[in-house]
């Protein structure tokens, strides 16, 4: 277990790390997430002694780390760095070896077990082939394989590392999270400073969100990555959803509407936009439209640019699935149409049941936008009836057609 | 069966360092004896053997006169053992320094210990004291003058907690023209000294004797085992200051050791024999071409590259314009240069990174 208690650290005049007191269990894989300069590796340094708080103690299983010697430390703390650049030629092998240095002593060499604990890592991280190469010569996520293994090989309780799949290419994060977990599941605690939110949300237990130094939120993902922490920190809006195949939370950040100029965005929030969408094809155009006054229908509630509009909090008009649409809705759409000042029509399939949000339009004389992607022919499913009314509307002078979403927006 | 192979493998690995090990020291021996033979009163191979044998105790009878006796015994091999073991001396602060930088372009002189201690002596030749402290003079302002360069660098670059081996480098440098200038200025203005303090600061093994050689040896043994005890420091500290701590190595203690170490072997080098380019910078990286980069097998046998280099650079210089000596230090640099273009061309065709 290790711990920290009002830990403090200023660099110079400034304040990098402000009263931070945490708790870390046995047997748990924790993610460091925040933004640059949050103070992440400050708060790593300082929990093995490479920097010296301030203000605060760290301890290890109670002890103070002021009473280890770095030796000490070493045997139960190690950490592995977010560059690792060697300047001269070093053999893989070598590399790992000097993860056993703190158990040899200067005047022998390394015993029987050394050889046998740097062999066992060097298989459980499937490095044989490369042993015998030079470290400067593998590839960025080899390298990183072999600075992990040299940590594994030192045999520490607590690993603490900066960053280790940062530019990484998937195949890698994905067996270094893997490999984390396992050791996790073996009784270490592992730290990781992470950049992916999903990732961190996938493979961490617990979570820290730190913000200028200090902690946001630290506990489990449901409670620290939430819509609202993640603005708070990193200020930008981010829809959370529930991953059904890795049952974690997916994050998707939202478009922030081309980056428009700030007083044009409050000027344009007036405008009302109404879309009608459905089978997550208005997806797209919908998280371009955080800014405007939105409504969306109708559509059924199993769908999901339903979801999506729900998180974005747009106004909505539902039906539930496979049922004709009410009377009561067909009202709400018209009354709805009636009052706003744009409407937009995504490249949706039309079938009987929503055909009545395709008929409701001919008779407006807003501006109406059709994003049109394929040609109506081939998403009719009523005998010809849509192609009818959609080619009608597309005659009408209000009507737009567009067919890249760049122009789409251009155009509200 | 894959075990076997293991130990196999194991074993091959160990028995290629014995076997240069054991190389090595055979090529110095051959090398010595040759060396001792060479000059300008010519002396056979038959008599060398018969008077080393005899000066440690064989029974070996006398065919040679007295006169050959004291030119091997008092002339030529204290000169021979000298440079031995100043390029020993040489080539492992050399390995300390490219580790301890993290560079390999660093020679142990880069920080200013040649040109502090040239300055000293020069200073001191122009004064007219070389000789106050009879023939330990010079070699004793040449130490004081270099140790009190590296202090005061190191103090520029000691913050509270870290020695910042980027800040020292650079003080280094600049303390290093510093001193060359004012070393330029007594020369320019003392005539009557200047091919006397030439000599002394392009290095040679001139008048090299058993006193000096008993001083220097002492040195060299005791920086050179204490060295050998920080080898897995120096490769800790190749990965960055902070992972070396990660990996249990008291860094900052270790920096200072190393320091102090290099500082020492390196100054006393230049305090007997000036300063002789290019064994530092060279031999560290021509011997990790053939053994790699562990600094704990990297100091060994560049303590033998630097010793056999140093030796063969001093036979050339004796013999290349005899009766002339020429001094070692301009062969190493002659030689030098064109070797290490060769290296960069080579690693640059192979695709590696020097």
């Amino acid at each position: 277990m290790i711990s920290c208690k009002n830990l403090h650290f200023k660099y110079r005049t400034k304040q990098i790390i402000n009263d931070i007191t945490l708790n870390f269990e046995k047997g748990h894989l924790y993610g460091v997430l925040g933004p640059n300069g949050s103070g992440k590796t400050t708060l790593l340094k300082l929990l093995i002694g490479l920097l010296k708080q301030n203000h605060g103690q760290v301890y290890i299983d109670d002890i103070n780390l002021k009473k280890f010697s770095i030796r000490d430390i070493a045997k139960q703390v190690t950490m592995v760095n977010q560059t690792n650049y060697i300047e001269f030629d070093y053999k893989v092998s070598e590399v790992i070896k000097m993860g056993r240095y703190v158990y040899i002593s200067r005047f022998s060499n390394e015993s029987d077990e050394d050889k046998q604990i740097i062999n066992d890592v060097i298989e459980q991280l499937k490095l044989t082939k490369l042993k015998d190469r030079k470290f400067n010569n593998l590839s960025g996520g080899e390298q990183q394989k072999v600075i992990i293994a040299r940590a594994i090989a030192q045999k520490a309780r607590i690993l603490l590392l900066d960053e280790p799949i940062s530019h990484l290419d998937i195949n890698y994060q994905i067996e270094f999270m893997n490999l984390f977990r396992n050791y996790v599941k073996k009784g270490l605690i592992v730290i990781l400073i992470l950049h992916d939110l999903n990732i961190a949300a996938q493979y961490c237990d617990k979570i820290i969100l730190m913000n200028n130094g200090t902690i946001m939120e630290f506990g489990n993902i449901q409670n620290v990555l939430t819509k609202n922490n993640i603005q708070k920190t990193y200020g930008i809006d981010v829809i959370i959803r529930k991953n059904n195949l890795t049952n974690s939370i997916y994050i998707t950040p939202i478009n922030d509407n081309h980056s428009l100029p700030k007083n044009e965005k409050s000027e344009k929030s007036n405008i009302k936009i109404h879309v009608i969408c459905g089978g997550g094809h208005g997806s797209e155009i919908l998280i371009n439209l955080k800014h405007y006054d939105v409504s969306v229908g109708i559509i059924n509630v199993l769908d999901d640019d339903y979801t999506l509009s729900n998180e974005m909090e747009f106004k909505l008009i539902s039906e539930a699935p496979f049922s004709q649409i009410s009377e009561y809705s067909k009202q709400k759409l018209e009354d709805i149409l009636y009052k706003v000042d744009l409407i937009i029509l995504a490249n949706i399939p039309f079938g009987n049941e929503n055909l009545i949000n395709l008929k409701s339009l001919v008779n407006l004389n807003q501006k109406i936008i059709v994003f049109e992607k394929n040609p109506i022919e081939e998403r009719d499913y009523t005998n010809g009836l849509a192609t009818k009314i959609y080619n009608r509307l597309k005659k009408k002078d209000n009507v737009i057609v567009v067919n890249n979403l760049e122009d789409l927006i251009k155009n509200i | 069966m894959k075990m076997r192979y293991k130990i196999i493998n194991l074993k091959r690995k160990n028995s290629i360092s014995i076997i240069f090990f054991f190389i090595s020291i055979i090529i110095i021996l051959l090398s010595i004896i040759y060396a001792i033979s060479l000059g300008s009163v010519n002396i056979n191979f038959g008599k060398v053997w018969g008077i080393l044998l005899r000066a440690i105790g064989f029974n070996i009878e006398k065919t040679w006169n007295s006169g050959e006796e004291n030119i091997i015994l008092f002339l030529r091999l204290p000169r021979v053992l000298m440079t031995l073991i100043v390029g020993g001396m040489l080539a492992v602060s050399g390995v300390i320094a490219q580790s301890l930088f993290k560079n390999p372009i660093v020679d142990p002189y880069i920080i200013g210990i040649s040109s502090s201690a040239g300055f000293g002596s020069a200073l001191c030749i122009m004064l007219g004291f070389s000789a106050v402290f009879s023939i330990f003079t010079l070699p004793l302002v040449s130490f004081v003058f270099s140790c009190s360069a590296i202090l005061i660098i190191y103090k520029l670059s000691k913050t509270k907690y870290h020695l910042s081996m980027s800040a020292l480098l650079l003080s280094g440098i600049a303390i290093s023209f510093f001193f060359s200038a004012f070393t330029s200025f007594i020369l320019y203005f003392s005539e009557e000294h200047a091919h006397y303090i030439l000599t002394f600061l392009m290095g040679s093994f001139w008048g090299a004797n058993w006193q000096e050689l008993i001083v220097i040896f002492i040195i060299f043994i005791i920086g050179f085992s204490i060295s050998l005890f920080y080898g897995r420091d120096l490769n800790a500290m190749v990965l960055g200051d902070s992972t070396a701590q990660s990996i249990g190595i008291n860094v900052e203690q270790s920096k200072r050791i190393l320091l102090i170490l290099m500082t020492f072997l390196t100054s006393a080098t230049v305090a007997f024999c000036g300063s002789i380019g290019f064994v530092g910078l060279m031999i560290p990286h021509f011997t990790r071409m053939l053994i790699g980069s562990d600094n704990n097998k990297l100091l060994i046998f560049s303590a033998f590259g630097g010793a056999l280099l140093l030796l063969w650079a001093d036979i050339i210089a004796r013999t290349i314009i005899a009766p002339i000596e020429l001094p070692v230090g301009i062969l190493t640099s002659l030689l030098g240069g064109p070797f290490f273009i060769y290296l960069i061309i080579k690693k640059k065709k192979s695709g590696e990174s020097l």
